[in-house]
């Protein structure tokens, strides 16, 4: 049912969130004498009945064009046995590279196989694909960069490791790997706040549910929905008390609006600062206008196409990636979400270039698309 | 035909005895009395009385009411529909749907008065549609309700376009917001619809020709009840019931989402299981359903009071629902040899 996938495709893109590990970077001009030559590109998309992944699929198309790529489209609809249907369609129509985001864990190599045996380049998106260039983020910059954020806040406002405690709401069933971001969350702003138990990010675990006696955090599953936040986090209210301040980290914006409803009807919110990811509409009003939502997280979905058309021309001109080729990422704060949206839903400019992907400068794609500073 | 606990459509002959005669109590007759879902949830609730440090609060029951409130709306309208001997899976659609429609028209400035009876029209419509495949067409509740179910989340997630919807207008969170004492609206209105489900299913010709439906179908076409009209109307009853459910979820979110109550279609299924329906027809009420709603919350609110992991949560939760069936079959066992 296209419900069940959209619900599985907001874990998917939650697997897609992580902060800006941006460092600065030397942008060379580029050359695009690289995209001279015509290719064909063939993706496969992750889920054209999300709204959020539909425009990757829609952009790449129109982005491709810019830069003399035709692209064709397929629909893995977050499905196994679509994903490997849709890589043998693919290797039929024998494109220059395939791009592959399954969103489905565990298949890659299946996938690999049959890319691998037509003997075509691959991309890897979100999910590894062996022998295919990854394209991903690293969820644990979310939560540490989230932190960054968060802690000057802490200070300013006198909230210390006595009086505040840590609300992690996640989702364990997305996975390890996507929960990071709470777990260094907690551990970056711990380091910050003395006094607050210290733990390794990896010494936490999906399985832990409190830190601390006061206690210092408590890691609650909202299933990075809007009503099981609320449910969750009415639930953890009645144990809070109601003296402690909240530090309130969520994956997405739909957990972080249905555990601030909760947090507004115990009337709770001068006590409590609240952080969003994802960077949609209602996180972007909210980061704007309230002043308890003090960070948000975004990925830049807008911006993912020339990245992977870039990434592509990289790989077919004889390029060596990285293991990972980062997403452009990075935490707003109310003093840069104007700097990267402006006054709208859409990014008007893109956080600078990882250092890894710094390969991607050279094809001369992402100087075509005048989004990033300094290209 | 035996009571098991459980509220059944009386026989002609029950009608006839008059006032029950006292007699001494028997020691079956005491364990029938003594077993069944009542006393399960009581048990439930000492337990975590014990355990759970702050579950016996007063705030934490309004907590645990404004919890089921939703799972409960869709439940009354689902165990009629389990009592008349069908049941209907697209309350996940239509709940979602109604959410959606409610921040919709709220958020163009329609009353939520007005908003709120819109919407449950939308429900009574798509129930009506259900009512007519089955009960027209014949097509089997199971088909037709998984195919409605599609439709409906499908038309929630076309409205939203896949996005939450937030209030624009906050006063139309009414349903959410506080009757008295921590005590939601949305809560008031599940015990009057409680309420008022109990008095249509205990004290009703339409309610009596429900239980007389769900046991035997073609007697009761004989009978000269109205088969096709009953049945159909049990849906656009549960159909209200889903959208209405779907305000008040959305009234307590202050948004709509298309990704709401995915799962209330099982959830309250099991509810009216729980409570001593039968998935066969003709056995059930609101009380063992409220009740079966009450033991659903209460142990979801006290495994996280006791900061269970979510993982164990859920494995301790069907292990506490089997439990619960046994005690409810352990009743009908002792009923039935009485």
């Amino acid at each position: 049912m296209n419900k069940g996938r959209m619900m599985q495709a907001s874990v998917a893109a939650l697997a897609l969130l992580a902060a800006g590990c941006s460092s600065s970077s030397t942008t060379s001009s580029g050359s695009s004498a690289t995209t001279a030559r015509s290719y064909t590109f063939d993706y496969a998309n992750v889920e054209d009945s999300s709204p959020l992944f539909d425009q990757v699929a829609t952009m790449i198309a129109t982005d491709g064009k810019v830069v003399s790529i035709k692209v064709n489209g397929f629909d893995n609809n977050l499905d196994g046995p679509t994903a490997l249907n849709n890589a043998h369609l693919m290797v039929q129509e024998k494109p220059n590279l395939i791009i592959d985001w399954s969103g489905v864990e565990s298949i890659g190599q299946s996938l690999a196989d049959v890319f691998h045996r037509a003997n075509i380049p691959c991309i890897a998106v979100n999910q590894q694909i062996p022998g295919c260039p990854f394209f991903n983020l690293e969820n644990r910059y979310l939560g540490l960069d989230s932190a960054q954020v968060v802690l000057p806040i802490l200070k300013q406002r006198g909230w210390t490791a006595q009086n505040t405690t840590l609300v992690l709401i996640d989702n364990p069933a997305a996975g390890a790997e996507v929960n990071s971001n709470c777990h260094y969350f907690y551990s970056y702003v711990a380091r910050g706040l003395p006094g607050m138990p210290q733990r390794t990010p990896t010494s936490i675990t999906n399985s832990t549910t409190t830190i601390g006696s006061l206690p210092s955090a408590v890691q609650i599953n909202g299933q990075d929905e809007l009503d099981p936040s609320y449910t969750v986090m009415k639930q953890e209210l009645q144990v809070l008390p109601p003296s402690r301040h909240l530090v309130i980290f969520t994956q997405n914006d739909d957990s972080a609006l249905g555990a601030w409803r909760a947090i507004t009807q115990a009337g709770l919110q001068k006590n409590t600062l609240i952080i969003g990811q994802g960077a949609d509409s209602a996180g972007l009003a909210n980061l704007r206008t309230n002043p308890d939502w003090v960070a948000e997280g975004s990925v830049f979905f807008q911006l993912w196409p020339e990245y992977l058309l870039a990434m592509g021309v990289a790989v077919l001109n004889g390029a060596h990636p990285p293991a990972l080729t980062l997403v452009p990422q990075t935490v707003l704060s109310k003093q840069t979400v104007a700097q990267y949206y402006g006054d709208g839903d859409n990014p008007i400019a893109s956080p600078p270039v990882p250092a890894v992907d710094q390969y991607l400068v050279k094809t001369g794609i992402l100087q075509k698309f005048h989004n990033v500073p300094g290209l | 035909m035996k009571r098991t606990g459980t509220e059944v459509a009386p026989t002609a002959p029950e009608l006839a005895t008059g006032p029950v005669q006292r007699h001494r109590w028997t020691v079956r007759e005491i364990v029938i009395q003594a077993s069944g879902i009542g006393t399960f949830y009581v048990i439930v609730l000492v337990f975590f009385s014990v355990e759970a440090k702050y579950f016996l609060t007063y705030s934490n029951f309004a907590a645990i009411l404004a919890a089921v409130a939703v799972l409960g709306i869709v439940s009354i309208g689902q165990v009629i529909t389990i009592i008349s001997g069908g049941f209907d899976l697209s309350v996940s659609g239509t709940l979602p749907l109604g959410a959606v429609a409610y921040a919709e028209l709220v958020s163009h400035g329609i009353n939520f008065i007005l908003a709120s009876l819109l919407v449950i029209l939308i429900g009574g419509v798509a129930g009506l549609v259900n009512g007519f495949l089955v009960a027209r067409l014949g097509i089997n509740p199971l088909i037709t309700t998984l195919g409605t179910l599609s439709i409906a989340g499908g038309l929630a997630y076309t409205i939203t376009n896949g996005l939450t919807l937030p209030f624009t207008n906050t006063a139309a969170g009414f349903w959410g917001n506080n009757a008295f004492e921590s005590v939601q609206w949305g809560v008031i209105a599940l015990v009057v619809l409680a309420a008022v489900g109990f008095v249509v299913l205990r004290f009703t010709v339409y309610g009596r020709s429900l239980y007389a439906l769900g046991g035997n179908r073609e007697a009761s076409r004989l009978a000269g009840i109205s088969v096709t009209r009953l049945t159909g109307s049990v849906y656009v009853i549960c159909g209200a019931c889903a959208a209405f459910a779907g305000v008040v979820t959305a009234s307590q979110l202050l948004a709509g989402s298309p990704t709401v109550g995915f799962t209330v279609n099982l959830s309250s299924i099991t509810a009216v299981i729980l409570g001593g329906a039968a998935l066969t027809g003709g056995v059930g009420g609101v009380p063992g359903t409220m009740l079966g709603v009450l033991l659903l919350g209460t142990i979801s609110d006290g495994m996280a009071l006791m900061q269970v992991q979510t993982f164990y949560q859920e494995i301790a939760t069907g292990a506490v629902l089997l439990v619960a069936v046994g005690f409810s079959r352990l009743r009908s066992q002792f009923a039935g040899t009485a």
